[in-house]
């Protein structure tokens, strides 16, 4: 599975903190940190959501952090956009996933998309 | 390959500039940020006329101007609540209006901080809350786990924690609390739009409510002031530097953990990019220095602060940053034609709009008295 994941906005608009990437196939990934991001993208459950469950935007909102999620199986590219307003329960903890590793690979100098 | 998008609404999604180069390099995602561009207008558009009409109405005395909005005006309470290191808002009420300190520091510090806005928009514009009618002021802190962020989300304020070493508690900010309940008063009066020069408006004014607020907060004055956005939360490692500096734009930090302070304080360095919706935070800093020039040539933060909210009842939500001086000049001038500006207001303001290459107007140097350092 290729997962592609930006994160930008926020208050200090255009802070590195805030606007960071991050790329990955898990085939390229060890057996557990792959095992370890399979499970978070089942758990968010993107793969079966119904577009019309998402909770919509709220279009007033300011400063917020926007993520951009890409999900590549096999078979089908699922692209998600959301904000810090409308963000399921069950997809935080892949976007946070993502975002350290974003934040991590950008300390370690190689974050760009 | 079936590509199936769950983009359920019109969003932009903004990127650096760095990453949109890198896009444009490798394949069609260009043309996918223009395209996020143009949805993300016609949706602000959509929201701006709804609000704008609401607000209409509302200075019009109009009685049903919103199904959900009670017949009669509220007692803008104060309710913090703390999240716990949630995703979520609400989760706990941590501290209700007249309610004793409870010993957190973001908890109190949301708690005072809102109080002294109310106090401010009572005194200074006998505005009552963010809507002027009367709303609660929702503040959630502690919201998620290393949350380096605070917004506004349509009705109420969310503040993070920070990590602990880049930012800390996002709700000790004196700047950042006004700031966001500033996005709120733009929303019920102006309600402009969150791109491009409008966008940087809306960011300006809030800026302006956060030094004001303050500055109103701490008793500070002009000349007092640090003139910075957002000191307070910086971590250990970035002690001394904001996010943000009224009084010269591009100075606020400069570190290997946030680059340089991307921020022009004169039009011939506007940010065109497509970053940040079109520079909103960025391009801000260009009135935010006409402000601070104001401010110090006037020789009080607080009289620069009523004209600036007089000004932004009359702005329409596509406004630009010309739009806004010129809209400011006339305002400074009806102001001290009722008394309420000193002779020579709008001759101040247009000073500095020109100054800060807004304005293209050959304006003679004022003699000042007032000490102001340079940019």
């Amino acid at each position: 599975m290729q997962i592609r994941f930006e994160m930008s906005g926020g208050l200090g608009g255009a802070l590195p903190t805030a606007q960071t990437a991050y790329q990955v196939d898990t085939e390229d990934l060890p057996d557990e940190q792959a095992e370890r991001l399979r499970r978070l993208v089942e758990e968010s459950r993107l793969l079966d959501a119904d577009r019309e469950a998402l909770t919509p935007e709220r279009r007033l909102a300011r400063d917020v952090l926007k993520y951009h999620l890409e999900l590549t199986t096999r078979d089908s590219s699922y692209h998600f956009d959301f904000d810090d307003t409308n963000v399921p329960a069950p997809v935080r903890p892949l976007l946070e996933h993502l975002r350290v590793a974003a934040m991590g690979e950008r300390s370690d100098g190689g974050a760009d998309m | 390959m079936e590509t199936k998008s769950h983009r359920h609404r019109a969003w932009c999604q903004f990127v650096p500039p760095y990453v949109i180069d890198e896009l444009v390099k490798v394949d069609q995602e260009d043309i996918r940020v223009a395209a996020q561009v143009t949805s993300h207008q016609a949706t602000a558009d959509r929201a701006s006329r709804v609000v704008r009409e609401r607000s209409r109405h509302h200075l019009a005395g109009s009685v049903k101007v919103d199904e959900r909005r009670p017949d009669t005006p509220g007692e803008a309470a104060r309710e913090v609540f703390d999240c716990r290191n949630q995703w979520e808002k609400r989760v706990r009420i941590a501290r209700r209006e007249d309610a004793p300190p409870t010993g957190d520091i973001d908890v109190d510090s949301a708690y005072n901080v809102a109080g002294a806005a109310l106090q401010y928009l009572k005194n200074e514009f006998n505005r009552n809350s963010v809507d002027d009618w009367g709303m609660n002021l929702g503040l959630n802190v502690h919201f998620g786990v290393d949350y380096m962020n605070a917004f506004w989300d349509g009705e109420e304020v969310v503040f993070g924690d920070g990590d602990g070493e880049i930012f800390v508690g996002f709700a000790r900010s004196p700047d950042v609390i006004a700031h966001e309940l500033g996005h709120g008063i733009t929303q019920y009066t102006a309600n402009l739009r969150y791109f491009g020069q409008a966008g940087a408006l809306n960011e300006h004014f809030s800026d302006v409510l956060g030094t004001v607020v303050t500055q109103f907060h701490s008793g500070e004055t002009v000349r007092t002031a640090d003139w910075l956005i957002g000191d307070e939360i910086m971590g250990p490692a970035l002690r001394g530097q904001a996010l943000r500096s009224m009084r010269a734009p591009g100075t606020a930090y400069d570190n290997p953990l946030m680059g340089t302070d991307p921020q022009p304080a004169h039009m011939d360095n506007y940010y065109d990019g497509l970053a940040d919706n079109q520079g909103v935070h960025i391009n801000s800093g260009i009135p935010n220095r006409a402000f601070y020039l104001v401010a110090t040539e006037l020789d009080d933060t607080f009289t620069a602060g009523r004209l600036w909210y007089r000004a932004l009842q009359r702005l329409r939500p596509s406004a630009s940053f010309v739009d806004a001086a010129e809209i400011l000049v006339d305002t400074a001038q009806l102001m001290t034609g009722e008394g309420k500006l000193p002779t020579g207001s709008d001759e101040i303001v247009t000073a500095a709009f020109s100054e800060v290459g807004i304005l293209k107007v050959d304006v003679p140097p004022r003699r000042s008295t007032r000490h102001r350092p340079p940019l």
